[in-house]
């Protein structure tokens, strides 16, 4: 065995491994833990993993940003709630039906919207998330208005749900992945990247940014479908902008245009805010907000981004930095490159912190 | 939509009863209607003209222009509560959103000039802060400003609010201002250059980063005065900053994105559409509204009104 084929061996066992370790670990957490809240957290993680990896496929691979996302995530479980309580449908078959209706309605978006460039796509997902909030609000009769529809739950007992979330989650993850990687990868990209030269070589763009669109639309309906049968219930709170914000801000931690990377923003996410629930929970959206304004502007690879450049170059951080003048005065680069200049550029990035943070 | 029947049939009642009165009934209603459009109209073009122009001439969508308007609401609703005059707080208040505008200007959005897909989501997420900042420091409160001209107009067997009408002609006034600021004034020749050509106006002398600050803290002063004066007839709440950035957006969609004569006419249009569904309708469909006019333009003619004096799309 040459040395190349075995490091290849060593970073395709690496690779592997750093899926497998979490997994094993996910799926063991049941019989390691007893409290239920925990899984309670791990549960709604996984849930918005999926929610976080549909919004990935549409802004982070295609570069149409939607801003009101929650329209397909509150839709998803309105559509349950009325086919599981009107019509008796059986809840598995609720989860596709509320996906497959969400894709449809995303056309509705999609099709005057994408075919023109520009941040058009964003104004109108959402306002669209806040149309329909203000008609399932002005409706009563039909929506119960602010109190929300009540559901059935598709399992009962919280380690099976854990289990049921875990794999969907897995499984819808692993098409978004498979979808976003592998068979439209180079058309995604070309589109995002560089739109004339997409269009000069032949992709149809409105095709694929649609394509992406609808994908993404129906994942995150069927993510909405299984939240609202888990809580058992959904309200106009699932379509406000801030579930909206939600998948942006963990798209945005974990790294845009992986899929791998909003889920483990997710994870993150979901976690640390339930689990300091008693001491941040009135500023826990200022935070993720902060915290979105602090990664898009000064990391906008994510956390993944910058753990992929730690193992590519210890070093890539500091040829990044030229894409901000405050990373760039923090890392101390430029020609005069002096220490009082990396201090005050320290001064400066930690005021702007502040200043976002509170 | 059972309002809506009620109200027809209610006018075609009063129409056949009394012979003249039905008539009058009408035709009052009618002009309140359109007067309270009107009014609703130039206030929000307040909100869309700064809008329209940070995008006419950067081609940035500040998504966080909602969020200014609240914090300047809020702002002068402290500053009344410790001083007692309206007048100072509001134009301190206007001040300081426009420090923000300038703030916002310089660390998030010009360093990151050249993704406009990421400033997208700056700009939200900066919203997102301004709206948590006032949630956390104000609190899950309903406020108002209480300015206030007591008494009413009759013109014509119309009555009319006063104060309505002061609004009227105040914000008409701001935008005379504003047009006169950028038709004739030297920094307002340099908005319309970088407007047309970046790269033109530069080498022609025009410190294209002073201008654009400039375009940014007058847009964000003129979003601050809207949400004053807004604040004065609606109830407002720290979220309600992006019901009226929703209403800024579809205004300069339709008027056309970067278009400030259509965003001017476009928010005529859309305030007496919306006072008409108010009161034809209700006052909860008017998001959806704004909405469907958003799909129907870009669906139809997506250069919005401005494409009607510029010719083609």
């Amino acid at each position: 065995m040459t040395s190349k084929a075995r490091s290849g061996f060593r970073t395709t066992t690496l690779k592997l491994l750093t899926w497998l370790v979490p997994l094993a670990i996910l799926a063991l957490i049941p019989s390691l833990t007893e409290n239920i809240y925990v899984i309670h957290i791990l549960i709604l993680a996984n849930i918005y993993a999926i929610f976080a990896a549909s919004w990935d496929l549409i802004s982070g691979y295609t570069g149409q940003v939607s801003l009101g996302h929650a329209l397909f995530f509150g839709g998803g479980g309105y559509v349950s709630a009325f086919l599981a309580m009107w019509y008796n449908v059986p809840p598995s078959i609720c989860l596709l039906i509320s996906g497959a209706l969400m894709a449809i309605i995303s056309l509705v978006v999609g099709v005057p919207c994408l075919r023109l460039s520009g941040p058009y796509l964003a104004i109108a997902t959402l306002a669209f998330a806040e149309a329909f909030r203000s008609i399932v609000i002005a409706l009563p009769h039909i929506t119960r208005g602010d109190e929300g529809m009540p559901l059935r739950a598709l399992i009962l007992g919280t380690t099976p749900n854990y289990y049921a979330s875990l794999v969907l989650m897995l499984v819808l993850v692993i098409i978004i992945y498979l979808i976003a990687n592998r068979y439209f990868r180079l058309p995604f990209i070309a589109v995002r990247e560089n739109e004339a030269a997409a269009r000069a070589s032949g992709i149809n763009v409105t095709k694929y940014r649609l394509l992406a669109f609808t994908l993404s639309a129906f994942f995150a309906g069927i993510a909405g479908s299984f939240y609202a049968f888990y809580r058992m219930a959904i309200t106009p709170e699932e379509l406000s902008i801030d579930t909206s914000f939600m998948p942006l801000t963990m798209a945005v931690i974990g790294g845009m245009g992986t899929v791998t990377g909003p889920v483990l923003g997710a994870y993150i996410l979901v976690v640390l805010t339930e689990s300091l629930r008693v001491i941040i929970y009135r500023i826990r959206i200022l935070i993720y907000a902060a915290l979105t304004v602090a990664f898009i502007t000064l990391m906008p690879g994510g956390i993944l981004g910058a753990l992929r450049g730690l193992a590519k170059r210890p070093s890539s951080l500091r040829s990044r930095s030229s894409e901000h003048p405050l990373l760039a005065a923090l890392m101390g680069q430029g020609k005069s490159a002096t220490r009082a200049r990396a201090f005050a550029g320290f001064v400066v990035w930690s005021t702007y912190f502040l200043l976002f943070s509170l | 939509m059972r309002n809506l029947i009620l109200a027809l049939y209610n006018h075609r009642v009063i129409a056949k009863s009394g012979q003249s009165l039905g008539v009058v009934y009408v035709i009052a209603t009618a002009v309140q209607l359109v007067i309270n459009g009107l009014m609703l109209g130039a206030l929000y073009a307040l909100a869309a003209v700064g809008l329209s122009l940070i995008y006419g001439v950067m081609g940035v969508l500040n998504l966080s222009h909602g969020s200014l308007l609240t914090m300047a609401v809020f702002i002068t609703y402290s500053l009344y509560l410790l001083s007692g005059n309206v007048l100072a707080a509001t134009i301190l208040a206007v001040v300081l959103v426009a420090v923000i505008g300038i703030a916002i200007e310089k660390g998030a959005v010009y360093p990151f000039r050249a993704w406009e897909m990421r400033l997208l989501v700056i700009t939200f997420g900066i919203g997102k802060v301004l709206e948590q900042i006032i949630y956390v420091v104000w609190g899950p409160i309903y406020i108002t400003t209480p300015i206030y001209v007591p008494g009413s107009l009759e013109i014509l067997g119309v009555t009319i609010s006063a104060y309505r009408m002061v609004l009227l002609v105040l914000s008409i006034a701001l935008m005379t201002g504003l047009w006169i600021f950028i038709q004739r004034s030297k920094w307002g020749k340099a908005i319309r250059a970088i407007a047309q050509d970046e790269e033109a106006a530069s080498i022609f002398g025009v410190n294209v980063k002073r201008v654009r600050t400039l375009t940014f803290a007058l847009a964000s002063a003129l979003t601050a005065i809207a949400g004053t004066l807004l604040s004065s007839i609606y109830m407002f709440r720290s979220a309600s900053g992006w019901e009226y950035l929703l209403i800024a957006l579809s205004i300069t969609i339709v008027g056309g994105l970067g278009d400030i004569r259509g965003a001017v006419v476009a928010s005529f249009m859309l305030g007496v559409m919306e006072s008409c569904i108010g009161y034809f309708v209700s006052p909860l469909w008017r998001t959806t509204a704004y909405f469907i006019f958003i799909i129907i333009v870009l669906t139809v003619k997506p250069s919005g009104l401005s494409g009607l004096w510029r010719g083609g799309s």
